[in-house]
C-alpha cells in the first residue's frame, strides 16, 4: 500500500476495512499534494491514511484533523464557486481528481495552490469555520413523501422499514456511504443479533420496497416548514456533483444517533488524540488506524470492544485505562482474557508533542481521597472514550426542548410531527433502538407504537459511563482544552483568560454572540460553567445553525400628526401651533426651543418648540407655543447662537 | 404578614429591580426580599441599559442627568468598572416622524448640557436616513452586572425567596416581566426578541438605535452584534439583517414578552393599595434606580416625587407620554 503508512494491512479482522475495495486503488490531489487511496474511502479517510492528520496550526498550536473538524474542499478547476465546496468527511474519492481545500492558508490565500507535503494541511485557524454554503442554497430538487428518516443507523433502518412495510412512502437520508451507524462498534448482548446480522437483514428487507427511497452521503441540515433539507454529494461517470434536495414531509423520524463528546484537558485536540467512534469507524470502514504506540483511556466500555478488535488485527496497545474506579463489563472481561493490561481511576489531565515524535500523555490516579500523578506515557496516537451526546441539533433548531440529566442533554416533550428514535432518544442498547425506530415510525404515522425495550444491563456487570473528564489549563500559556472537537470554544485557566474563543473576557462576562455547539453545551454543563436550569432555554437560543440573516427595509412610516402625542400638554393646556418667522433667513429643524427671552437656557423654562419649517417660507416655521398672541417675540436658541423670532399666526384654529 | 414578613417584596430580575432592592436594604435599612430569576450570562440579553434614551420631556432629562453620576458610583462599587462602558450611542431616523423625534431629543439634550451631534452618513446606516450622536454615555454590561448584583444583594441580607414566600407589607413589581405576571391591565404585553449574529460591518458606535425599526444593536470589539428589537423574532432578525447587510449570520435568537405603555412613558405607581407598579422605564431604568428607592422609602426630593406622581397609572398620563421605541 504504497503511500498509506496508515492503512491495516488485509486480513481475517474486522478492520480491513468495510467500505474500501482494494482492488481498485486510486490518487487524487489535495492542495498539490499526491493521495494515494482506495475506491470506497472518503477525502478525509486517505488523507488519514496517507499520515496527513494536521488542519493547521492556532495560536501556535497545532489542531487535529478529525472527521468532525475536517474542513471543506472545492474542485481545483471550481474554487472560486462557493456552490461547489464539498465536505472532506463525506466525499468520496474518484480517481485523477484535484481538490483544494477551501480556508486561509499559512503561505497565502484562501486557496493554497503551492505543493505541500508533511502531515498538515497547513490552515490558517484564527477564527472558527465558516458554515457550509449550501445552509444558504436553494433547493434544486423537490422530493414529496409520507415519512422522512433522517439517519441511517439500525434506528432509522427500522423506522423506515416499518413504514415502509405499511404502504407509506419513506426517504431515508443517511449522511455515510454506508448504513449501519455506530452500531458495530456498540455491539449487542447475549441473545441479541448481532449488529452486522441485524444491517443485512434490515437492508435486504428495505432494497425489496419500491416504496422506500435511500439517499446515502447525503445530510440532512434543516427542517422548515417546506420540509427537510438535504445536502448530497454524488460521484457519476463525470465526476463528483452535490445538490440540494427539499424532502416535503409531513411526518419526520429523527434517528441521528450519537455524538462523541471530548473529555476536557490541554491538548485534548492535538494530532494523534482521537475519539473512541472516529477511531472505530476509521479502522472498520476504511482500515485506517494511524501510529503504533496506542493508549486508550476511556469512561465508557464499548472502549474495551475497540481494543480487542484491534488485537484482533495485530495492533498492540501500549496502555489501556478507564477514569473509572474498578468498572465491570463483560468487554473488560474479555480484554484480561485477551491479556490486554488495564489499569483504572486514571484521568487524562495533559497531552503534549513529544520531543521524539508521539504524544506525551500525562494522567493522574484519581480516588476518593487521592490524586496521584503517574509517570508520563509516550504514544503515537491516544484514544479516548469521552461520553455520548444524543445528536439533537436538528430537533432543537425545530423547536425541540432538552434536559440534562448529570451527563448528557436528552430531549424532553414533543413536536409535532417530529419523532425521535434510537440513541438520539436516549436509547442505548441494539434491539432498544432497532424497537424504537419501529415504534417511532408508527407513532408518526398515527399507529399503536407498541412497547419497546431498552436492555440495561445491572451495574453490578456493567458499570455506566462516567461523564467526560474535564481539567483546567494548568498553567498560563499552556496548551488550550477545547470544550468540543468543531469549534473553538474553550476552557480558559481561572486565573487569566487564555486568548481564543472568549478573549480576555472573564467567565462571566462572555458576550453570547458566538452559537454554540450541543457538545460544547454539554462541556460547560459538565464543568458547572452553566446552570443546570438553563440548559434548555440556553440550547434553544443559542445551539442554532448559522443561517444567513434575512433582510427587511424599514417599517412604513408612522402617520405624522401636527402635534405628536410625546408633545401633548408640554406648554401648559394652553399650548397652541403657531406660524413663526425668524427676522432673517435660517434653517429651523424641529426640536428648536422657543425662549422668553435671551437669559433662558433651561428646557424647562421653553415657552416652545419648533415642530417643522414651514414649506414655503425661508424664514419661517411651525411651533408649538405655550400662550402668545400674534407679534410675541420669542428667542430660539440653537446651538449657542439666539435668533429673534416672530408668532405670525394660530395654524389650524 | 407571616413571621418572616419584609417591609418590601420585589419582584423583578432585571438590574433595575436588583439595583432596587439592594438600595432599599442598604441606603434605607428596609427588610426586603426579592423574586427573581436571573439569566446567566450565556443566555441572550432582554434589555440594554444606556443612560440616554429618545426622551421628550424635560424632566425625565433633567432627572437622568441629576441620578445618573450617583448611579454610576453606585454600580461602580458594587461591581468592577468592566460593567462600566461609556459610550458615545448613536439614534437613527429613517422616516419623517422618526427625525422629528431626533430633532427633538438633540434639542433636549443640547439644552441639558449634553453634546448631542449630527452623525454623518456612513455605509454602515441606511441611504437617506439621519443620525445623532450623543457622547459620553454610560452602557452597563449585564453580563458582569448581574452576578455582582446578585452577590450584593446576599451581603445586605437580601434574601431571594419564591413568589409564595414574598410575605411583604408592599410589594413592588419592579420589571416588565413581573408586571405581566401578576397581569396588570395596565399594561399591554407585546413582542420582542435578542438576537445575536456574527461578525458585521463596523457601525458607527457601539450602541446604534433605530428609531423606525424599533432596533437596537450593541456590537462588541470582535464586531459580534447584539440586537434587541420589537416585533416576533423573524421581524427582528430581518430588520437587523436589513442594516448589517451582507454575511451577517444569526449566532442566537430569544423571544420574550414585553410590557407596552399605550402612550410610550414610564410607569409608576401604586396598582393597588400595597402594590407598587413599575413598568416600560426602557434602557434608562437602572439608572433611575436610586431615585425610586427614595421615593419608595419615602426620602425622594421634590423634584423626584414629582416626577413619579406625573408618571404614576392616575395621574393625566398624555403630559408624560413619550416617543415608544
Amino acid at each position: 500500500m504504497k503511500g498509506q503508512p496508515n492503512r491495516l494491512e488485509p486480513g481475517q479482522h474486522q478492520f480491513a476495512g468495510r467500505d474500501i475495495d482494494r482492488s481498485r486503488p486510486l490518487r487524487f490531489m489535495l492542495d498539490g499534494r499526491m493521495v494515494n487511496g482506495f475506491a470506497g474511502d472518503t477525502v478525509l479517510s486517505a488523507l488519514l491514511a496517507n499520515g496527513v492528520d494536521t488542519l493547521g496550526l492556532r495560536n501556535g498550536s497545532p489542531l487535529a484533523l478529525t472527521q468532525r473538524s475536517a474542513p471543506l474542499i472545492a474542485p481545483a478547476a471550481l474554487s472560486e464557486q462557493r456552490d461547489r465546496y464539498l465536505p472532506m468527511a463525506r466525499t468520496p474519492v474518484l480517481d485523477g481528481e484535484e481538490f483544494v481545500t477551501v480556508g486561509e492558508r499559512s503561505g497565502g490565500g484562501l486557496f493554497g495552490l503551492l505543493k505541500r507535503a508533511g502531515p498538515s494541511l497547513g490552515l490558517r485557524l484564527d477564527a472558527p469555520p465558516a458554515p457550509p454554503p449550501w445552509l444558504d442554497m436553494a433547493a434544486e430538487s423537490m422530493l414529496a413523501a409520507d415519512l422522512v428518516v433522517i439517519g441511517g443507523g439500525v434506528a432509522g433502518l427500522s423506522a423506515a422499514l416499518a413504514a415502509g412495510q405499511s404502504g407509506s412512502t419513506v426517504v431515508l437520508v443517511e449522511r455515510r456511504a454506508a448504513i449501519g451507524g455506530d452500531a458495530r462498534l456498540f455491539g449487542s448482548v447475549e441473545e441479541e443479533e448481532t449488529p452486522d446480522a441485524m444491517i443485512v437483514r434490515l437492508s435486504q428487507a428495505l432494497s425489496r420496497l419500491d416504496n422506500v427511497t435511500m439517499l446515502k452521503t447525503a445530510e440532512a441540515f434543516a427542517i422548515g416548514a417546506s420540509g427537510v433539507r438535504v445536502h448530497q454529494i454524488e460521484a457519476g461517470s463525470d465526476g463528483l456533483s452535490a445538490r440540494i434536495l427539499t424532502i416535503a414531509a409531513a411526518r419526520i423520524v429523527l434517528a441521528t444517533g450519537t455524538s462523541e463528546r471530548l473529555p476536557i484537558f490541554p491538548g485534548n485536540r492535538l494530532p494523534g488524540v482521537v475519539g473512541l467512534a472516529e477511531a472505530f469507524e476509521l479502522a472498520d470502514r476504511f482500515g485506517v488506524w494511524p501510529g503504533s504506540r496506542v493508549a486508550v483511556n476511556t469512561g465508557t466500555n464499548p472502549a474495551y470492544r475497540l481494543a480487542m478488535l484491534a488485537l484482533d488485527a495485530g495492533i498492540a496497545l501500549a496502555r489501556m485505562s478507564d477514569t473509572r474506579l474498578h468498572p465491570q463489563s463483560r468487554f473488560i472481561e474479555f480484554s484480561k482474557a485477551y491479556g490486554i493490561p488495564l489499569s483504572s481511576g486514571l484521568v487524562p489531565r495533559r497531552a503534549a508533542p513529544n520531543q521524539g515524535g508521539g504524544l506525551k500523555v500525562q494522567m493522574t490516579l484519581e480516588m476518593e481521597n487521592l490524586v496521584r500523578p503517574e509517570p508520563a506515557l509516550v504514544a503515537d496516537r491516544l484514544i479516548l472514550g469521552g461520553a455520548w451526546q444524543p445528536e439533537l441539533t436538528l430537533w432543537v433548531a425545530a423547536g425541540g426542548h432538552v434536559h440534562w440529566n448529570g451527563v448528557q442533554l436528552l430531549a424532553a416533550g414533543s413536536l409535532p410531527g417530529i419523532t425521535l428514535a434510537g440513541a438520539a432518544a436516549g436509547l442505548r442498547s441494539l434491539s432498544g433502538c432497532a424497537q424504537s425506530g419501529a415504534a417511532a415510525a408508527a407513532t408518526a404515522l398515527g399507529r399503536n407504537p407498541g412497547p419497546v425495550f431498552d436492555i440495561e444491563i445491572d451495574p453490578l456487570y456493567e458499570t455506566p459511563d462516567a461523564p467526560p473528564s474535564a481539567h483546567p489549563a494548568e498553567a498560563e500559556g499552556d496548551l488550550p482544552a477545547y470544550l468540543d472537537a468543531v469549534d473553538f470554544a474553550e476552557r480558559p485557566s481561572p486565573e487569566k483568560p487564555r486568548s481564543g474563543f472568549f478573549r480576555r473576557r472573564p467567565l462571566a462576562a462572555r458576550a453570547p454572540t458566538e452559537a454554540l455547539s450541543m457538545e460544547t453545551l454539554a462541556s460547560l454543563l459538565t464543568l458547572g460553567s452553566v446552570p443546570v436550569e438553563e440548559a434548555d432555554a440556553i440550547a434553544r437560543e443559542r445551539c442554532l445553525p448559522l443561517v444567513l440573516l434575512p433582510h427587511m427595509p424599514c417599517p412604513a412610516p408612522r402617520a405624522i400628526a401636527l402635534v405628536p402625542a410625546y408633545l401633548a400638554g408640554r406648554f401648559g393646556s394652553a399650548q397652541a401651533v403657531w406660524r413663526i418667522a425668524a427676522d432673517e433667513a435660517r434653517h429651523f429643524e424641529a426640536g428648536n426651543l422657543l425662549y422668553p427671552n435671551t437669559d433662558a437656557a433651561d428646557p424647562h423654562l421653553a415657552v416652545g418648540v419648533v415642530l417643522a419649517p414651514a414649506i414655503d417660507e425661508e424664514t419661517g416655521a411651525i411651533a408649538l407655543v405655550g400662550e402668545g398672541e400674534a407679534g410675541k417675540r420669542l428667542v430660539l436658541r440653537d446651538l449657542g447662537r439666539q435668533v429673534s423670532v416672530r408668532l405670525v399666526e394660530p395654524v389650524g384654529r | 404578614m407571616r413571621e418572616a414578613g419584609y417591609a418590601f417584596a420585589v419582584f423583578g430580575s432585571s438590574p433595575f429591580a436588583l439595583l432596587l432592592a439592594g438600595l432599599l436594604a442598604d441606603r434605607h435599612r428596609r427588610r426586603v426580599c426579592v423574586v427573581c430569576r436571573p439569566h446567566s450570562a450565556w443566555r441572550l440579553p432582554q434589555g440594554f441599559d444606556l443612560s440616554t434614551a429618545p426622551l421628550t420631556r424635560p424632566p425625565t432629562w433633567a432627572l437622568l442627568k441629576s441620578v445618573t453620576p450617583e448611579s454610576v458610583k453606585l454600580i461602580s462599587r458594587i461591581a468592577s468598572k468592566a460593567t462600566i462602558e461609556r459610550l458615545d450611542p448613536v439614534f437613527v431616523a429613517e422616516t419623517p416622524s422618526g427625525r422629528d423625534v431626533l430633532g427633538h431629543m438633540r434639542h433636549l439634550a443640547l439644552g441639558f448640557g449634553l453634546a448631542a451631534e449630527l452623525q454623518p452618513p456612513t455605509g454602515t446606516l441606511p441611504p437617506g436616513s439621519s443620525a445623532i450622536r450623543i457622547r459620553d454615555a454610560v452602557f452597563l454590561n449585564r453580563a458582569v452586572l448581574e452576578p455582582a448584583l446578585l452577590k450584593w444583594l446576599a451581603e445586605l441580607g437580601v434574601v431571594r425567596v419564591n413568589a409564595l414566600e414574598a410575605a411583604a407589607e408592599f410589594t413592588v413589581l419592579a420589571d416588565d416581566t413581573a408586571v405581566l405576571e401578576h397581569g396588570s391591565r395596565l399594561l399591554q404585553p407585546h413582542n420582542r426578541a435578542s438576537i445575536a449574529a456574527t461578525r458585521g460591518p463596523a457601525l458607527p458606535s457601539p450602541l446604534v438605535t433605530f428609531l423606525d425599526r424599533g432596533l437596537s444593536l450593541y456590537q462588541n470589539a470582535d464586531r459580534a452584534v447584539s440586537a434587541i428589537g420589537r416585533g416576533v423574532v423573524d421581524d427582528v432578525l430581518g430588520q437587523t439583517g436589513g442594516i448589517l447587510g451582507g454575511e451577517a449570520r444569526r449566532t442566537g435568537q430569544a423571544a420574550f414578552v414585553g410590557a407596552l405603555t399605550a402612550d410610550g412613558a414610564p410607569m409608576l405607581g401604586l396598582s393597588s393599595p400595597d402594590t407598587f407598579t413599575i413598568a416600560g422605564l426602557g434602557v434608562i431604568g437602572a439608572f433611575l434606580a436610586p431615585t425610586i428607592a427614595r421615593f419608595l422609602a419615602g426620602e425622594a426630593s421634590q423634584a423626584e416625587a414629582d416626577w413619579i406622581d406625573a408618571h404614576s397609572p392616575l395621574a393625566d398620563r398624555s403630559l408624560v407620554a413619550e416617543f415608544a421605541l
